[in-house]
């Protein structure tokens, strides 16, 4: 039986960081939440049929947003899921979390749901940085947390993954330097490093625009690209796809799911959900653009209703598979290539040194230089030639 | 055929913006030659792009009548000229094709360079000037220094200008009693053979060239076989007639009459503007005087952006150039941009025009290398080479001098920016040749510039040095030998022929330095290293860098963002398409203009 994944948005926030344009309010009234809570759980029960009865639901992520900000509601909604889904037995099931949003008494409970995954919202432990990033938390707040999830995982099978921005403006090498090697000490199973973006309509592209804060030049953001990977990888981590480290047997299976073609059903507003036709053609569709959307709402089984959604035909659902395969070092298989008639393509690709031909894998593999520059190597897998 | 007592002929002449297309709306609506009904601004500027800019490209007449004070009804013929430097000559012909002219100020900016070029071309031509102070109904108008800067620097009587508002139509009753009071009637022999003047045509696509015409002596009328005397082509007369302001007939246009002459001429090349018109079988034996060829002054490469549409850009120079007889183009090659035009202009303005009209009208997507002159190219051979371009200019060893073209340069300035004008003028290879004030507050300036210089952003400078309130009017003076050279750039090591120019020898080391830094910034990183050079034959000038890029990773893909980012990726893809790809070097179009901004 085929398997997807589960994402449920959580658009709640204690505070908006400066950084941040994802879909969020920072009203978080006991109304406004139950209510919500209430949408996700009619729409569970909604999807649920038309998913569950082809597909076994392997992982369950509850992304944001701030999700922990719905404590114990969130072992309601699993209940219903479990209820309603077919959910696989060592299901992964992963709840984003920012430090100081935790207690030991909701994450005791939590675990005895069945969460098994703490994705920690860290992103530095430079102070400095935290301020510009417009963080609610302090670096104090991460190493309690993190002392918590230690004493949380013992016993159990709960691990945790940390966050962290590379390219805060101000920061030099010395500074990302150890902010990387503290969250090496704290021993989590998986790490993340995303370059800091610039979106559109934040303080910080304000804060850009004015002159007051400099970005860091894209030379020094890829130093620091390759210094956490140097130390990341000699501290036992494996660098598995463009921004994400993991211990052995840690990777995040829900997210390596979105590149590699696994189907998966968001619920809440703006989260995307893909699902396979039986022509080989790709749907991916956005239901809900808004909140208020989703509460009048919240199952909108025809796509005449949804908000966005597009189809890629069986050509252009086997290029966007190669192009989100060679997000991960593993690469992709020759064979792969070869059936969606672009090895011509991979070769140039070679020629220019953004991707290498390995023998022993018969897999083509991003180089350095393509993990730097995917864009060039994305762009030429998805459209070069069409 | 009207008595030549009852005709008046005249002309509006104004710097741009002083309301010389509304002042002639006025006319037309105040005389009923145009309904409530299909009165629309600037009636006369038929194009988008003269409505837009605020600018007459094509010369128009119209025909009103007009029942004076007298008691007698009047045929007034208003011929609208171009108010552009770049259309001298045609303003110069319009002129020929009347007795007086309405010259209209503005009454807030006062006179400025045109208005003192074009109310000399009225005043060589022996024309009566009618000045108008216009816009008084602006809050900053000051007629009376307006007056004092017609009379002092225009040496034209101004105590009987008239103030006017071609906006809220105040004064425009008393302008057209002043056309007949005070401009003169036509004089002419109308037993004498056939002399008219063509003062401009265009292209009908049913009728062919439709010439505007003049008569001086004579008549002419439907039937009549005619000579063109310049080009020596006999034809016969379809059809003349009048414009009011549509096209109509009429049985015979004679002595002072202006109206429009239809022969079924298919080529525009036949029927040129400052020609004389007279009967092919006992005609005129002198033309009228004044004929020349007009040549173009300034010259640039046109390419499509994309290869295809090479045919497509012939077919629509083509096509303009029916109107345009002044545009003339000959096939390029670049090894860098492929097939395209050398193209020349008139000037920096109608450059601009055609470029517009082509990529609008014609939907094209074009790349414009800059513009350059003509230079007269003295071979050691002993003969002399027109070029246009600098990818023909023949090795330094062949060359035995260059000579380019001059020109006067006349700048109206308040006595503040005389320092700002003479700077820039100077390092401009100016020759200041003298300077005199209008009045207190307008000082004119004369200078003896090349036109390469010229064409180099010199207009755009002046205006922000002097924080706009130059103007700037020019004139050809001759050519003049320089030390000039070729200046080369390469990218990545190789010579991309369309960023070759042609600069005096001394400033040629800080033009490649400016211009190897401008395109460091204008040309995007790429994957690879791109040194940038500037090159005389095999001396290299400057150089610079263009990093390799080395992080473009969208790091966060999950979800929705896949649709999201791989849109982006396409927009970029499209982005590129913009570019010309030099070898493996993308280059922004605006790569090919960057020699013209050396001075930001």
């Amino acid at each position: 039986m085929r398997t997807f994944g589960l994402y449920i948005h959580v658009p709640f926030c204690m505070k908006r960081c400066n950084y941040c344009n994802f879909y969020t309010t920072t009203d978080t009234g006991v109304e406004r939440v139950c209510s919500y809570v209430a949408a996700v759980k009619t729409a569970i029960k909604g999807w649920a049929s038309s998913w569950t009865s082809t597909r076994s639901l392997a992982t369950i992520y509850f992304g944001g947003g701030t999700p922990s900000i719905l404590g114990r509601h969130l072992i309601d909604i699993l209940a219903i899921i479990r209820e309603v889904c077919a959910v696989a037995e060592c299901a992964e099931i992963t709840v984003e979390a920012n430090p100081a949003s935790l207690d030991a008494e909701i994450m005791q409970e939590w675990v005895a749901a069945g969460i098994n995954r703490i994705s920690l919202g860290v992103q530095s432990f430079d102070a400095a940085a935290l301020r510009t990033l417009g963080r609610a938390h302090t670096v104090e707040d991460i190493f309690r947390t993190v002392a918590l999830l230690d004493e949380m995982s013992a016993g159990t099978d709960l691990s945790y993954a940390l966050d962290l921005i590379c390219g805060v403006p101000g920061q030099d090498e010395a500074a990302w330097r150890s902010v990387v090697e503290m969250a090496i000490a704290c021993d989590p199973a998986h790490v993340s490093v995303y370059p800091l973006t610039v979106e559109e309509d934040t303080p910080l592209a304000a804060a850009v625009a004015s002159g007051a804060v400099e970005m860091l030049t894209d030379d020094n953001i890829a130093q620091q690209m390759l210094t956490a990977r140097a130390l990341l990888t000699a501290a036992g981590y494996q660098h598995y796809e463009v921004a994400n480290y993991m211990l052995p047997e840690h990777e995040g299976q829900h997210n390596t799911g979105y590149w590699t073609g696994v189907e998966y059903l968001g619920i809440g507003p703006c989260a995307a959900s893909m699902f396979m036709q039986e022509d080989g053609s790709r749907v991916r569709f956005t239901a809900h653009a808004t909140r208020d959307e989703f509460l009048a709402d919240p199952v909108r089984i025809q796509s005449t209703r949804w908000h966005e959604h597009e189809v890629l035909t069986p050509a252009e659902a086997m290029r966007e598979d190669l192009m989100l395969g060679m997000r991960l070092i593993r690469g992709i298989r020759a064979q792969k290539v070869a059936e969606a008639n672009v090895t011509i393509v991979f070769e140039q690709l070679c020629a220019d040194g953004l991707v290498r031909f390995d023998a022993v894998t018969e897999c083509f593999v991003p180089t350095d230089r393509g993990w730097l520059l995917g864009n060039e190597m994305y762009a030429a897998v998805w459209s070069e030639g069409i | 055929m009207t008595n030549p007592h009852h005709i008046r002929n005249f002309s509006i002449i104004a710097h741009i913006d002083h309301g010389k297309s509304t002042l002639a709306d006025r006319i037309l609506q105040l005389t009923d030659t145009v309904s409530e009904r299909d009165m629309q601004d600037q009636l006369l500027d038929s194009m988008d792009i003269e409505r837009e800019r605020g600018i007459t490209i094509k010369a128009q007449a119209v025909r009103v009548a007009y029942e004076a004070e007298d008691g007698h009804t009047y045929q007034l013929n208003l011929i609208d000229t171009p108010g552009h430097v770049d259309f001298t000559y045609e303003v110069s012909r319009s002129l020929e094709a009347c007795e007086g002219v309405l010259l209209v100020v503005d009454a807030s900016q006062g006179v400025e360079a045109q208005t003192v070029a074009n109310a000399m071309m009225a005043m060589n031509a022996n024309l009566e000037i009618i000045p108008l102070i216009n816009k008084i109904d602006l809050p900053a108008a000051d007629p009376e220094r307006v007056r004092y800067e017609i009379e002092d620097g225009l040496a034209i009587p101004a105590d009987d200008a008239i103030l006017v508002s071609a906006k809220t139509g105040e004064g425009i009753a008393e302008v057209l009693e002043a056309i007949v009071a005070r401009i003169p009637a036509p004089e002419g022999d109308i037993n004498a053979p056939l002399t008219a003047l063509i003062f401009d045509s265009y292209f009908d696509e049913y009728r062919g060239v439709v010439a505007l015409i003049r008569v001086v002596d004579g008549s002419v009328k439907k039937g009549d076989d005619i000579l063109m005397m310049a080009t020596r082509t006999k034809t016969d007369v379809e059809e003349v007639g009048v414009c009011r302001p549509a096209n109509t007939p009429v049985a015979m246009l004679g002595v002072g009459e202006v109206g429009y002459l239809i022969t079924g001429l298919k080529d525009p090349a036949l029927v040129k503007v400052g020609d004389t018109v007279t009967l092919a079988k006992d005609g005129a034996t002198e033309p009228l005087a004044g004929y020349r060829d007009i040549k173009p002054m300034v010259f640039t490469g046109l390419f499509p952006l994309d290869g295809d549409q090479y045919p497509d850009l012939r077919d629509a120079l083509d096509k303009l150039k029916l109107n345009d007889p002044a545009l003339i183009y000959e096939p390029e090659t670049s090894h860098a941009l492929g097939f395209g035009f050398r193209v020349g202009f008139l000037g920096l303005l109608h450059m601009e025009v055609i470029k517009e009209r082509l990529e609008r009208e014609f939907n094209l997507d074009l790349l414009a290398t800059a513009p350059s002159v003509e230079y007269h190219v003295y071979t050691t051979a002993g003969t002399m080479l027109e070029i246009h371009s600098p990818q023909d200019m023949p090795e330094p060893t062949a060359i035995e001098r260059i000579e380019e073209p001059y020109l006067t340069a006349t700048i109206l300035v308040p006595p503040d920016y005389v320092g700002a004008v003479m700077e820039l003028s100077i390092e401009r290879r100016g020759i200041h040749t003298d300077m005199q004030y209008l009045s207190e507050k307008t000082v004119e300036l004369h200078f003896e510039m090349p036109l390469a210089e010229l064409i180099m952003d010199y207009f755009d400078q002046l205006k922000s040095r002097t924080k706009g309130y130059a103007s700037l009017d020019y004139d050809f003076l001759g050519y003049r030998a320089s030390d000039l050279v070729k200046l080369d750039v390469l990218l990545a090591g190789k010579p991309v022929d369309a960023l070759s120019f042609i600069v005096h020898k001394d400033k040629a080391y800080d033009r490649g330095v400016v211009l190897t830094h401008k395109l460091k910034d204008i040309i995007p990183q790429q994957m690879f290293e791109v040194p940038i050079q500037a090159a005389i034959g095999s001396r290299i000038l400057s150089r610079t860098n263009v990093r390799a890029k080395r992080k473009d990773v969208l790091a966060k893909c999950y979800g929705g963002d896949v649709s999201r980012k791989r849109k982006l990726l396409e927009k970029q893809k499209a982005g590129k398409k913009r570019m010309k790809a030099i070898g493996n070097v993308e280059v922004p179009q605006e790569a090919f203009m960057a020699i013209l901004k050396v001075d930001e």
